[in-house]
């Protein structure tokens, strides 16, 4: 085990002064031929679950294999937002972890996370949608998450550029304010949990593509690499996209449906837009970067698919919807658009614990939210795994309510209406 | 796509009508615009349709409620070739049975509901 060399101001100056190279951040490593856990995925959940076995439950003989790049799923092409106003109990409860956890993220990793809390709002263009978030937002409240209504003038005054007459078609008529909210920089997570983890032991397979599940009276015994075998009693399931493609090796099929959702970078401007401000009727989300770019999601496609191209009209609706919240952007151009790939359950709930198969879990079914889970994902799994049965966060969210019917329903409070 | 958003605030969906871009490399940025030819309608664009998700067989209703739920939430969710339905809510408002590659967006197979083996 090598030991992480700590950055800090003082190591700035003085490798910026000396010129000395960095140390590596961390070491690769040969593929062992028997690990105490195998994670299946090297994104946000999958490196924050190796993280949290080593750190807070002494579990340091893990692997974590990852088909390409670590990061180069959805953890490298989400939005980056962080907020825990969600509808249900379970929900905000969960998130709220996720955002003190994300607070903590910088120091406890030792790596810049650029986690900023500018708050986020959601727009509400209907009596309805006003309904539910004096909903929300009172469900927030009795959790402890900051969480209340504004009326169009306190909104015109968060966001100045934001159109809050009666113009457009869906005129804003107040919003869901939930101050700590915000942007935190995805890669810089993905790293510094790599770091983090590789430092306490645990090997990052990159390039290595998982080909299939041992499972032996079922129980999973090892998986098959695109490297080689590995034995091992423990398989994550961390991925993203692909999850019912991976569940399918140990025999697991999952309610899972795969869409790609879209979303596109402007040109970097001066900062105008502080808060990130979301539109559920108008089916987009748009924050500005520190570089000053404008970041815009959309929502899910509307049909499935493994590709991570989007269709024309959700790029040519989502520059409409966005020019409809903001005509001032009007002259900004788009620099690049791009799809990431979102697992859809029944519920908008995600599935987290064991399957019928001993040894095989999943952290999957994240749809459109789950960046902004990772941390607590990876926490909770991690205890899941130590302790062998899951814990209270994440006991509502098993793969076993869909066959008792007890489905969650966070619907309401997904990003953006699906 | 480097478009000045600015110049139109209508929808326009003409300048790619009956072209479905399959680039070989699926990471690839370019988008995508599904044609679908309708047995009834001819080639219309995918926003006429509302996707119904793929085939399922569905089971008798007196089975117990779990495997009624199986056949409720379950799904294959495969990459590549898969069999699903799609409804013509623009158009002729028929249910159609597709063969889709979910991974190449191609398709081999349009037939109304009924008009072949389902």
């Amino acid at each position: 085990m090598t030991r992480r060399p700590r950055f800090s101001a003082w190591k700035l100056i003085t490798h910026g002064l000396s010129r000395s190279p960095w140390p590596k951040v961390w070491e690769q490593h040969e593929l062992a031929s028997t690990y105490d856990v195998v994670i299946v995925g090297g994104g946000v959940h999958g490196l924050a679950t190796a993280y949290y076995l080593a750190r807070n439950h002494g579990i340091t003989n893990v692997a974590v294999v990852e088909k390409s790049y670590i990061g180069s799923g959805g953890s490298g092409r989400n939005t980056a937002i962080v907020r825990s106003n969600y509808l249900t109990v379970e929900g905000s409860r969960f998130y709220d972890r996720s955002v003190k956890l994300y607070e903590q993220l910088a120091s406890d990793l030792n790596f810049n996370v650029m986690f900023e809390q500018r708050g986020h709002m959601t727009l509400a263009h209907s009596d309805s949608s006003l309904r539910t978030m004096r909903w929300r937002a009172e469900v927030n409240k009795l959790q402890g998450i900051d969480s209340a209504v504004i009326s169009p003038a306190e909104i015109k005054e968060l966001a100045p550029f934001l159109d809050t007459s009666d113009h457009p078609r869906y005129p804003i008529l107040g919003a869901l304010w939930h101050p700590p909210g915000g942007i935190v920089r995805h890669d810089a997570v993905i790293w510094g949990y790599a770091r983090a983890a590789a430092a306490l032991g645990v090997h990052i397979h990159q390039e290595t593509e998982l080909v299939g599940i041992d499972v032996k009276s079922d129980r999973v015994v090892g998986v098959q690499t695109s490297r080689g075998p590995i034995s091992t009693s423990t398989v994550i399931n961390c991925t993203a996209g692909w999850s019912s493609l991976i569940a399918a090796m140990a025999g697991v099929s999952l309610p899972i449906t795969t869409r790609p959702l879209q979303a596109a970078v402007t040109e970097p401007v001066k900062l105008f837009l502080h808060p990130v401000i979301v539109s559920g009727s108008l089916h987009t989300y748009v924050s500005q970067t520190v570089r000053g770019e404008l970041v815009f999601g959309a929502t899910v496609d509307p049909f499935t698919s493994y590709a991570t191209r989007g269709t024309l009209e959700f790029t040519t609706d989502l520059a409409g919807h966005m020019l409809e919240l903001m005509p001032a952007i009007g002259n900004m151009r788009l620099l690049r658009q791009w799809a990431g790939l979102c697992d859809m359950t029944p519920d908008y709930g995600p599935i987290i614990g064991p399957t019928a198969v001993d040894g095989f879990y999943v952290d999957v079914g994240w749809g459109t939210y789950g960046f902004k889970a990772g941390p607590v994902a990876g926490e909770s799994v991690a205890a899941m795994i130590a302790d062998g049965k899951p814990g209270d966060l994440i006991g509502p969210f098993g793969l076993d309510r869909f066959e008792r019917g007890t489905l969650t329903a966070e619907k309401g409070a997904a990003a953006v209406g699906h | 796509m480097a478009t000045r958003s600015g110049a139109s605030r209508t929808r326009t969906t003409h300048a790619v009508s009956l072209s479905v871009e399959t680039p070989a490399d699926s990471r690839g940025g370019a988008l995508v615009m599904l044609v679908i030819v309708c047995p009834n309608c001819g080639p219309r664009n995918d926003n006429e349709f509302n996707f119904r998700g793929e085939v399922i067989p569905r089971p008798s209703v007196d089975v117990d409620p779990a495997t009624w739920r199986r056949y409720l939430y379950m799904r294959g969710n495969t990459s590549g070739w898969q069999r699903e339905r799609w409804f013509h809510v623009s158009g002729c408002r028929r249910f159609l049975n597709i063969e889709r590659n979910n991974v190449t967006n191609e398709i081999r197979m349009v037939a109304e509901v009924g008009g072949d083996t389902t």
